[in-house]
C-alpha cells in the first residue's frame, strides 16, 4: 500500500464519515457523466463563452436542492457548494450540531453545506440529478476530508491552495502544513483525473481583496499552479479579482495568461489546460442594491474584456448578508445577459504597463526559484516567512504586511513601499511616479481607507 | 443589412447606395451569407 492511501485510509476513518468505499468511488469517477467535469466543458465550448458561477451554499439538503433548482432556471453553467465555516475548520462536531438545529427549526445556524456531515452518499444524489458542474468553495487549510467527499459526491472542481485559502483566511495556522495537506489534495486530484475527464484546480485569486497589487496576485497565481501541476494536476484555472481598474484588470488578465502558459512549460506541463477565472468586484460593497447591480455589470463587461473562462458572480445583496436563492439566481440570469448582448469588444493593450508587471513578475519568481531550500513548497514557504511574497492586509502572524499599496489617479493599485518584495528599481520608481506621495502621512493613510472602500 | 459574427451592422445588399466596390466586398466578406435572410430578423432583436 503507497503512503498515500495509508494517509487516505487515516483521514477517512473519522467518527463523522460513513464507511469510505474505496472502490466505488473510484467505479463512480471512472463512469461519472462528463457533464459533471468542469474540465470537459473548458475544452468544449465555444471559445468566446464565458461559464458563469454563482456562489451559495445552505445547511440543508433540501435548502441546497431548492437553490439549484432556482440557478438551474437562471441558466447556470457551474453550480457552486460554499461550505460552512465550522467544517472550513475541521470542527465537524459543531457542524453536526447546527445541522441538525437547521433541519429542526427551519433556521439556518450555518454559513453554508456541511458537506462532510451530510456525507458523500446523500450529497451524490444531488450532484448527479442535476448533472451540472459543481464547483466546491470552501476556504480550509486542510482540506483532506473535505476534498475526499467531495469528488466522491461528483465535485469535479476543486478551489483554493495552501496559500490562497490560509493568508486571508487565518490568523496563525501552520503555513508549512497547509502545503503538504494541500499536497495531499493534488495527488488525490491527480489520482482520479486519471479515471475519467481531469479533476480542475483552481486558485483564490482575490486574496484579501484589499488593495493586493497584481504583482502578487500573478506570482500567488504562478505558483499554486505549479504546486498543483508538480503532483500531475492536469487541469487548473488561475483566477483573479476586478480590482477597480478596468486597465489595470486587463493588464492583469494579459500577463498572468502568458506567465501561466510560460511557467508551465518551464517544468515541462504545457499539456496540462490552464483556464481563467475573473471574480466580480470582491472588496466591500455599496449596501444600495441599485448600485450593486452596477457595480456587478461593470464587472461582467471587464471579464468579458479580459477573455475570462468563468465569471464567479456577486449579488445585489452582497453588503447586506447570505443573499437569498431568488437574488442569487437573478445575478446568474443578469450576468448571461450582459455576456449575451456584449459584443464588437475592442481589443485593448497597454504595452508599457504590461511590461512594467512582467518584469515585477519575473523578478519576484526568480528570487522564489533562487531560494536555497530543496522543494518549490519550501521555497515558496521560506519566500513568504522572508516578505519576498507579502499580502497587504493578510491577517496570518507570518504574513510580513511591509508592502504599502495606495490607488494612483486612475485607481490603479500601486506599490509605494515594497518591503522585502524584490520589485526591480526601474519598476518601483514607474509604481512611485504615478501617485502623488509629497502629501502628509495622514493625508496618505486617509487616502488608501478611502482605497478601500472605492466601491461604496 | 445584416449582422457578423462580432455584432457590426454589415451591408450585404446595397442597391442603389453608392457604397464603393472595395468597401460592399468587404462588408459582405465578414457575412456568413449562406443563411436564410431571417437572421436579419434576429439582427433586429437582438437585446431581447
Amino acid at each position: 500500500m503507497s503512503l498515500l492511501q495509508e494517509e487516505r485510509e487515516i483521514i477517512l476513518n473519522n467518527e463523522y464519515v460513513d464507511t469510505f468505499d474505496f472502490a466505488e468511488v473510484s467505479e463512480f469517477v471512472k463512469n461519472a457523466s462528463k457533464d459533471l467535469f468542469i474540465s470537459h466543458h473548458f475544452k468544449n465550448k465555444a471559445k468566446d463563452k464565458m461559464l458563469v458561477q454563482p456562489r451559495g451554499g445552505f445547511p440543508t439538503y433540501k435548502k441546497q436542492f431548492a437553490l439549484y433548482e432556482f440557478f438551474v432556471d437562471a441558466n447556470v453553467d457551474v453550480l457552486p457548494l460554499t461550505i460552512d465555516s465550522n467544517t472550513r475548520l475541521n470542527d465537524y462536531a459543531t457542524s453536526s450540531k447546527m445541522l441538525r438545529l437547521s433541519e429542526e427549526n427551519d433556521v439556518d445556524m450555518l454559513n453554508g453545506y456541511p458537506l462532510v456531515n451530510h456525507g458523500y452518499r446523500t450529497t451524490r444524489k444531488m450532484i448527479t440529478h442535476f448533472n451540472k458542474p459543481v464547483s466546491l468553495r470552501h476556504g480550509t487549510p486542510d482540506a483532506r476530508l473535505l476534498i475526499e467527499t467531495a469528488i466522491a459526491s461528483g465535485i469535479f472542481e476543486i478551489e483554493g491552495g495552501p496559500i490562497t485559502y490560509l493568508l486571508p483566511y487565518s490568523k496563525n495556522f501552520p503555513l508549512d502544513k497547509a502545503f503538504l495537506y494541500w499536497k495531499y489534495v493534488e495527488r488525490v486530484c491527480a489520482n482520479y483525473s486519471q479515471l475519467n475527464e481531469p479533476i480542475n484546480r483552481e486558485s483564490f485569486g482575490p486574496l484579501t481583496a484589499t488593495l493586493v497589487p497584481p504583482c502578487i496576485t500573478i506570482i500567488i497565481q504562478l505558483l499554486e499552479m505549479l504546486l498543483s501541476l508538480e503532483e500531475g494536476v492536469k487541469s487548473f484555472s488561475v483566477s483573479f479579482a476586478q480590482n477597480g481598474s478596468m486597465n489595470q484588470d486587463i493588464v492583469t488578465g494579459a500577463v498572468l495568461k502568458k506567465m501561466a502558459k510560460y511557467y508551465a512549460e518551464q517544468i515541462d506541463c504545457g499539456d496540462a489546460a490552464i483556464n481563467l477565472v475573473y471574480h466580480q468586484w470582491m472588496g466591500a460593497f455599496p449596501t444600495n442594491r441599485d448600485y450593486a447591480e452596477q457595480l456587478i455589470n461593470i464587472s461582467t463587461v471587464i471579464a468579458a474584456m479580459v477573455g475570462a473562462d468563468k465569471i464567479i458572480t456577486k449579488t445585489r445583496e452582497e453588503a447586506v448578508g447570505i443573499p437569498t436563492k431568488e437574488a442569487n439566481a437573478k445575478t446568474v440570469a443578469n450576468t448571461q445577459y450582459t455576456l449575451r448582448i456584449l459584443n464588437g469588444l475592442p481589443n485593448v493593450v497597454d504595452e508599457e504597463e504590461e511590461e512594467i508587471l512582467t518584469l515585477e513578475v519575473k523578478a519576484i519568481m526568480e528570487a522564489v526559484f533562487n531560494d536555497s531550500a530543496d522543494t518549490l513548497w519550501r521555497k515558496v514557504f521560506n519566500c513568504i516567512k522572508n516578505g519576498i511574497i507579502d499580502v497587504p492586509f493578510s491577517p496570518h502572524i507570518i504574513n510580513h504586511n511591509e508592502m504599502i499599496t495606495i490607488r494612483d489617479a486612475k485607481k490603479n493599485i500601486r506599490i509605494i513601499k515594497r518591503g522585502n518584495v524584490p520589485i526591480p528599481d526601474r519598476c518601483y520608481a514607474y509604481e512611485k511616479a504615478q501617485c502623488d506621495l509629497t502629501k502628509d502621512t495622514t493625508s496618505i493613510v486617509n487616502d488608501i481607507i478611502h482605497d478601500i472602500g472605492i466601491m461604496q | 443589412m445584416s449582422q457578423d459574427a462580432k455584432k457590426n451592422i454589415r451591408i450585404v445588399n446595397c442597391c442603389n447606395v453608392s457604397i464603393p466596390e472595395r468597401g460592399y466586398f468587404f462588408e459582405k466578406a465578414q457575412c456568413d451569407l449562406t443563411i436564410v435572410n431571417t437572421s436579419i430578423v434576429h439582427d433586429i432583436g437582438i437585446m431581447q
